[in-house]
């Protein structure tokens, strides 16, 4: 081989990847699970859950199973409320702890414990968030999907209906599919 | 501006001058390296203010993750994502194979073999080892022959993930998933949105373009379409021959066309491919192999706790041998096409219950022998109705048990049963523990059957402990035991060897992995393999190497925008077919590829300390089925999508 052509083309690189170096694409790009826990804040704030007795006094929990950069990154959101309530963050390791969830976000790759969660939970009324296409399936209320850099969500009313949660129009309107219309 | 041009630069200097010369392994550091720091992360608390609307539309940095394993199996998967495919330069299915934990490839003249948990000698994972596309079982039904390289279905650019499954997954897929099976996903049209041309060229004269269309409509439908052509004048290896020292192997030409139209549940999925290329003894006599399949699929829920997913199948394999003078010819191959349904019920709390039913015809397996004056044909045909049934049923938080079994019954009226039985034990988050145990049988290949009349049903029995142990979210180490033993083994490769029945073959391993992921966006895999085959009173089997290592690592260059990998192959010394040790071998591949708006770029050089190594395959070449790996040698590709 003729050492001309691998400096050639080590130069063609350096042309078309750092020539026109542009930062101005990534300067505006979020990271993802900054991403994921502002999605997760806003599913909040647009899930109406039934009135509760003492709901007033507690907190709102936001149950994590899994991701451990998703609760770092929700430790941004100290302070915040959801309904009222002050938000807690609460780093799920044991299935006896789910009923004290408002929100349990399954990470992707636990689809199929995630999928017995649901199951444990019959009707709860636990809004059910994943990034899982398996736990997607196996009935999470609101799926996250990445689609071409962008984070996007699909929603199974049918499971919301049987937790009787309700879903503002406005995040109807921003899924990207709809189940159980 | 300037500042990113010389972090790029530097090293990539270097890497021109490792190309050029021969590169000791000291280089390999690459000094020089930049990794520059990621851009100030705006906090969650500025974010969760932003409209949400106005959310939707930001784009998202992804993080670094670690690849979680698709399939339910209880083994030790190994898993190659896309974006390692891009990283490390993989050009074919038999490149990723090679990466991955205890598995390694030999090559002959025309096919890729694949090695290890039980099997090594070329063709002995033939009708042993299946190949799924999406689900789709693609090796022929003649030889049973899964493609890996050129003569292979798909463009490598088109897989999202492979999983490689070691362990019999008869209970599942039936018996050509005797001990193992490599489980390929492809992408999806909105995976390109747009249309993505590309063009490479390497060492050997190697040309390649593709065309693919992929797109995601509005009403849901979305449709993948590729067609790739690809050519190369091969290289020349000495022989043992003596009125041929040299021999010009591997000019191979291809063409490849893929589809895939997903809607609703259904998914439509058809792939052909056509790999003609000359024998090396005398290049007038053309071999091509054609392979083909087209399925269509349907997913959807019956019920609340009742999923079904309905398959319809065709496939055809033909192998051909022609000479311009039509003195003679030989074709072999044949067609298959079948129905799978399987109904997912999860009625019972803590059971979900698998259960399905296959019908397989294989009305055609078939050769042809012309001598110029007669055919000498053969024809068979087989049909296959299969039950399979499985239960996972959690025991409790943290204990799971999976139990089912597969039956296969043939209409000449054997019948075989493969059950197998795991428990998974996650005693706290991050920590699986998994015992499984399993017992598959095998029928011939029509192939095999012709060679060996009347062998005896090989069986396998299979166990396995592993340990999956996350230590943090960036860092996994996988362990596992194995204890393979195969009865009634049978060589199904002619060419100086025995074609009986073997046995047993005894097989024990263990293999370990870790990988880690740094901040910086460095990535490490790692693994080590060692396997000990015995078969009593009789020399191990060829192509069986006790140590096999590998190491992948890949980093950053210019902040995200270039990338380097480097992935290192170590395989130990095994004996060849005349019961000698071919040495061990340990071989560096770097890539360098970068991503910038829609353009796409990489380049290769494989085997980059120069190494001269053999691999076993077959008797092709020398008489001692030593065929010389591939020396240095370089592959650029380059891609734009048109959005």
């Amino acid at each position: 081989m003729k050492p001309r052509l691998p400096l050639f083309l080590a130069w063609l690189f350096c042309f078309v990847f750092t020539a026109k170096a542009n930062a101005d694409d990534w300067a505006r790009a979020v990271p993802e699970y900054t991403m994921k826990a502002a999605y997760l804040y806003n599913f909040a704030q647009l899930t109406e859950w039934p009135a509760q007795p003492s709901a007033q006094e507690e907190a709102f929990n936001l149950c994590v199973y899994g991701q451990d950069e998703l609760i770092a990154a929700l430790e941004g959101l100290r302070g915040r409320t959801v309904s009222k309530r002050p938000l807690r963050v609460l780093r799920l390791t044991d299935m006896a702890e789910l009923r004290q969830c408002h929100l349990l976000y399954v990470a992707d790759g636990e689809g199929a414990r995630g999928g017995r969660m649901f199951d444990a939970l019959k009707g709860d009324p636990v809004l059910t968030v994943t990034d899982d296409p398996r736990a997607g399936r196996a009935g999470a209320m609101l799926t996250l999907t990445t689609d071409d850099r962008h984070l996007a969500f699909e929603v199974n009313l049918d499971a919301a209906r049987r937790a009787q949660l309700k879903f503002s129009s406005k995040l109807l309107r921003l899924a990207k599919r709809v189940m159980g219309e | 501006m300037r500042l990113a041009f010389e972090a790029c630069c530097l090293p990539i200097k270097r890497l021109a001058r490792l190309m050029g010369r021969a590169a000791r392994w000291g280089a390999l550091a690459l000094p020089g390296l930049a990794v520059l720091p990621a851009a100030a992360d705006e906090g969650v608390a500025e974010i969760a203010d932003v409209p949400f609307e106005q959310l939707l539309q930001r784009e998202i940095v992804t993080a670094d993750k670690l690849a979680r394993q698709i399939s339910d199996a209880p083994s030790a998967v190994s898993i190659v994502t896309a974006e390692e495919i891009r990283t490390f330069g993989y050009r074919t299915l038999s490149d990723i194979l090679d990466s991955m934990r205890g598995l390694s490839m030999s090559h002959a003249s025309d096919y890729g073999y694949l090695s290890g948990r039980g099997y090594g000698n070329a063709g002995s994972y033939s009708g042993r080892i299946t190949l799924l596309i999406d689900g789709y079982r693609a090796p022929d039904n003649y030889y049973g022959q899964t493609y890996f390289g050129n003569d292979g279905l798909l463009d490598v650019e088109l897989i999202e993930r492979v999983e490689y499954i070691p362990g019999s997954g008869s209970s599942s897929y039936g018996d050509s998933a005797f001990l193992g099976v490599i489980n390929v996903v492809t992408k999806q049209g909105r995976d390109f949105g747009g249309v993505q041309a590309s063009t490479a060229f390497g060492s050997h004269g190697l040309r390649k373009n593709r065309l693919t269309f992929g797109q995601q409509f509005d009403n849901g439908l979305d449709v993948l379409l590729s067609v790739s052509a690809l050519e190369t004048k091969g290289r020349l290896v000495a022989t043992d021959s003596p009125a041929f020292p040299t021999v010009r192997v591997e000019n191979e030409k291809n063409n490849r066309y893929f589809l895939k139209a997903a809607y609703g549940g259904w998914t439509f999925e058809s792939a052909w491919v056509d790999r003609p290329m000359p024998f090396p003894f005398d290049p007038q006599e053309i071999d091509a192999d054609r392979n083909s399949f087209a399925r269509l699929k349907y997913d959807g829920d019956i019920a609340a706790s009742l999923k079904t997913s309905v398959d319809l199948y065709y496939g055809h394999y033909r192998y051909e041998s022609r000479v311009p003078d039509g003195a003679w010819s030989y074709t072999s191959g044949g067609s298959w096409r079948g129905v799978d349904a399987k109904l997912v019920g999860t009625w019972f709390d803590r059971h979900t219950l698998v259960l399905g039913s296959e019908y397989r015809d294989d009305f055609k397996q078939a050769d042809d022998y012309f001598d110029g004056v007669d055919h000498f044909k053969t024809k068979v045909s087989r049909r296959t109705q299969s039950f399979y049934a499985y239960d996972d049923i959690a025991l409790s938080d943290k204990l799971q048990l999976n139990i089912g079994g597969r039956q296969d019954s043939r209409n000449n009226g054997s019948s075989t049963f493969s059950p197998r039985g795991a428990l998974v034990y996650a005693p706290v988050y991050g920590t699986t523990l998994k015992l499984s145990a399993g017992e598959a049988h095998r029928q011939q290949t029509p192939y095999s059957e012709i060679l060996a009349p009347n062998p005896r049903v090989e069986r396998v029995n299979t166990r396995e402990l592993v340990w999956e142990q996350m230590l943090g979210p960036k860092t996994r180490l996988i362990g596992s035991l194995y204890q393979y033993r195969i009865d009634n083994f049978l060589y199904n490769f002619s060419g100086g060897w025995v074609d009986g029945n073997y046995g047993p073959v005894n097989s024990k391993g263990a293999e370990i992995e870790l990988e880690h992921l740094w901040s910086n966006g460095v990535r490490l895999r790692t693994s080590y393999a060692h396997q000990d085959t015995r078969i009593p009173n009789q020399p191990p089997p060829a192509n069986m190497a006790r140590h096999t290592a590998k190491l992948n690592l890949s980093l950053p260059l210019a902040g995200d925008r270039l990338r380097a990998g480097l992935g290192l192959r170590y395989l130990g010394r095994r004996l060849d077919d005349a019961g000698g040790y071919e040495p061990g071998y340990l071989v560096g591949d770097l890539t360098v590829s970068g991503e910038w708006q829609n353009w796409f770029a990489s380049l290769s050089v494989r085997n980059l300390g120069g190494t001269g190594y053999n691999e076993i395959s077959y008797t092709n070449v020398t008489a001692r089925s030593a065929y010389p790996g591939e020396q240095r040698n370089f592959w650029f590709q380059l891609g734009y999508t048109f959005k």
